[in-house]
């Protein structure tokens, strides 16, 4: 099977091409209006769109000609993402109509939000201009509840996707019930570069004394985060060295503590957890996964973890089958999730969500 | 010793005499409250008293808090009423203030610093110290904050994660409110548990019909809570909005030109269960509409104030590993039932679970416990009272209190 994955990457986008016998290999970066590729015709083709706006509700969509409308409608969401999200499609429907292809949506998971989580607590007319959460890593949380559910009963799921962005979404009985991303993802969980949670009027204290709005977004998004508390210019996976220095332990434990508080929250939301799933990615699953007992052992209680000793957690699972709490942790790829789900979709009808 | 203690809010001024004598609990011999201050209306401004063979309600011209102070001094002068101390509250010591102080001279100049920290309360309380002083010059004072019951907090709780030059310029990191709320229920949870000097872990809720927060005290210490750097993060309250995106005020101001003052307004006073109700600020008239057609936002607005709240607390007992009970206090917490019910039904995970007769006959005068009796977690009502922290801080500070704060 070969699948291709086209992603957004302005001003351009970046093409991966997966193999089931060679692995992954990337491709190149493209230009999405001209799509060319050499070699063998693609099994399956997925098209990434990183926000499909409030009324976007399919995370894995057959794409046609018909979605293509739904597409140009989101473009404002995320301009520069969007567009070539939009072209690199319309290139894919003209370029290869015979070949399956899929419009895979990072938002779509979170548009059946219910009311009181989708909705900032903010008058009327705004919540109808479309202020509401959006989230982030939709695909990802939705290829982990998939290995929540194959692991076992899985009624109420909590989903860490750990990274440079890190965002952590309830579940119950399939359907999101809260997530951490907001609006953008800056809300939440502190990332590698955005503030995460902050007090909202720290915003208009900056632009009272001052400074434009361009100025106050890169702040925020940009020169803000883990970074920040770290002091130096600093890599995720530089935040689970045992040698870190004492600024990134610090941000470590910021991380950690917000990780911790996520994980209540959701659970909260959810009315409680059979399976906890953490995915992670990058280089360094192992000091991840560390990282993560670390986060477990305040949670051991009050879940009823039953967690397997250090060293035997050799497989996925990092508790017992009979703890209360199953706790998963997988390390993959983000382009091999996203793979997995094309596949899934390709072999087994779409997924909606 | 008998101290006279001044607890300002917006609209109102409370006042109590409190006396302390050797082992025993302070007790109020005289209190009184100030109501309608500062406000024009068809309602007249009045101040009723309280003490010994009085109770009395006097309408008066109350333009702004000094000359309801001023009213307050004269009338106890007038009745021989003594006192030997001051104390107030002050909302917001910033970083200034991580306890309690005496208002020596740079202590007073420390407070005039910290008006703006909270431009709507800090003022006020200046205002009635003034008046304190011109009334009473001879007399020790004292300021107690809200803020300084967070000063517990620690470092990767209080910091923002925002470049280091914008904390340092501006001050900016997580203080909390609500301080002198939580040292009282705080005090009276571990006193009624019998974990007083144990290992302790509490989920605090101060639910107002103004503002309200959350606070995770492990041992009787803060270690985190919902307000933030300003009284607007956190839960969704009568008029402020809580938590939203950062970048949403961003996309206000860039998209729809509203400029930072029209935000903060907007944030303040026209959102929270107002702006999602559309039709009132009080959470009593919400869930009396909630099955009302024609007020389809009341149902949102209750589900919504209920599950943020919820969320905090689930994010509170995970960081503290659990929780010895969930307190809930002020005027929502302890009048409210089907709030605390609300709640607590998504809160079983951890060992919470209500009795729901308790919860519906729930006292509003003392502690009520009314967690299931084979639940892990206890679940208290407890009301609260300021004043009575303010006192206790003042019998600490100068020296002469038999009851004192923890």
């Amino acid at each position: 099977m070969k699948l291709m994955i086209l992603e957004p990457d302005p001003p351009a986008a970046r093409a991966w091409i997966s193999d089931t016998k060679e692995g992954w290999t990337f491709r190149a970066r493209c230009e999405p209006s001209n799509l060319v590729l050499s070699g063998e015709k693609p099994d399956a083709i997925a098209v990434v769109q990183l926000n499909g706006g409030r009324n976007h509700n399919e995370s894995i969509a057959k794409l046609d000609r018909a979605l293509l409308a739904k597409l140009d409608e989101a473009v404002p969401e995320m301009p520069e993402h969007n567009g070539i999200s939009a072209r690199l499609a319309r290139s894919v429907l003209e370029r290869f109509s015979d070949v399956p292809a899929f419009l895979l949506c990072d938002t779509a998971l979170f548009a059946s939000l219910p009311p009181e989580s989708a909705n900032y607590a903010v008058p009327l007319p705004y919540r109808l201009r479309g202020l509401s959460r959006r989230g982030r890593h939709g695909l990802d949380h939705l290829w982990a509840l998939a290995r929540a559910r194959e692991a076992g009963p899985a009624k109420r799921v909590v989903t860490v996707v750990l990274g440079p962005v890190t965002t952590v979404t309830g579940f119950v009985e399939s359907q999101p019930v809260d997530t951490t991303a907001g609006f953008t993802p800056i809300e939440g969980i502190v990332s590698l570069h955005g503030c995460g949670d902050i007090d909202p009027t720290i915003a208009l204290h900056l632009r009272a004394a001052g400074m434009p709005v361009e100025s106050i977004n890169r702040q925020l998004a940009e020169r803000a985060g883990l970074r920040a508390l770290a002091g130096e210019a600093i890599a995720f996976e530089d935040l689970f060295d045992p040698e870190a220095s004492d600024s990134i332990s610090f941000a470590r434990r910021v991380l950690e503590t917000q990780i911790v508080k996520a994980i209540g929250a959701m659970t909260a939301s959810a009315g409680g957890a059979d399976t906890l799933v953490v995915a992670a990615g990058g280089p360094t699953p192992g000091s991840q996964r560390l990282f993560i007992r670390t986060i477990l052992e305040p949670l051991a209680d009050i879940l009823s973890l039953d967690l397997l000793p250090d060293g035997e957690d050799e497989s996925d699972l990092l508790t017992t089958r009979e703890s209360a709490t199953r706790v998963l942790f997988i390390s993959r790829a983000r382009r091999d999730r996203l793979a997995q789900l094309t596949t899934e979709a390709l072999q087994g009808g779409l997924c909606h969500v | 010793m008998r101290t006279l203690v001044f607890n300002c809010g917006s609209s109102s001024l409370n006042f109590k005499v409190f006396e302390a004598r050797a082992g025993q609990r302070q007790e109020v011999v005289f209190r009184g409250k100030a109501h309608r201050v500062g406000v024009k209306g068809s309602e007249p401004s009045f101040i009723e008293f309280h003490g010994p063979g009085r109770d009395e309600e006097e309408v008066a011209s109350l333009p702004a808090h000094r000359e309801a102070a001023a009213r307050v001094f004269s009338r106890l002068r007038e009745w021989e009423i003594s006192f030997d101390a001051i104390g107030h509250r002050f909302v917001h010591g910033g970083g200034r203030f991580a306890r309690s102080a005496i208002l020596d001279t740079k202590a007073r100049e420390e407070l005039e610093r910290c008006l703006g920290l909270a431009p709507i309360h800090n003022p006020i309380s200046m205002s009635v110290i003034e008046e304190a002083t011109a009334s009473c010059p001879h007399l020790p004072q004292y300021a107690t904050f809200d803020t300084a019951f967070h000063s517990t907090l620690p470092p990767e709780t209080y910091t923002y994660a925002l470049p280091r030059e914008l904390r340092e310029r501006f001050g900016f990191r997580k203080f909390g409110f609500h301080g002198l709320s939580y040292a009282y229920v705080t005090r009276a949870a571990l006193e009624y548990l019998e974990l007083e000097g144990k290992p302790s872990r509490l989920a605090a809720c101060h639910l107002g019909t103004g503002g309200s927060s959350v606070a995770a005290i492990r041992d009787g210490r803060s270690v985190d809570t919902s307000m933030g750097f300003s009284p607007l993060a956190g839960l969704v309250m009568s008029t402020r909005s809580g938590d939203l995106d950062p970048m949403l005020l961003l996309y206000l101001m860039a998209s729809h030109g509203l400029r930072p003052e029209e935000l903060e307004n907007l944030l303040n006073k026209k959102s929270g269960l107002i702006g999602l109700s559309s039709f009132s600020s009080d959470l009593r008239d919400i869930i009396r509409r909630i099955h009302d057609e024609d007020e389809q936002q009341a149902g949102l607005a209750f589900s919504m104030y209920c599950h943020r709240l919820r969320k905090f607390v689930g994010a509170y007992i995970a960081l503290l590993g659990g929780v010895d009970a969930v307190v809930f206090t002020d005027d929502i917490g302890v009048t409210n039932a089907a709030v605390r019910s609300r709640v607590c039904e998504g809160l079983g995970w951890a060992g919470i679970a209500l009795d729901e007769d308790a919860n519906n006959a729930a006292p509003h005068d003392s502690i009520g416990d009314i967690g299931a009796a084979d639940a892990a977690v206890r679940v208290l009502t407890i009301p609260t009272d300021e004043e009575r922290v303010i006192a206790w801080e003042g019998a600490r500070l100068l020296g002469k209190g038999e009851e004192t704060s923890p």
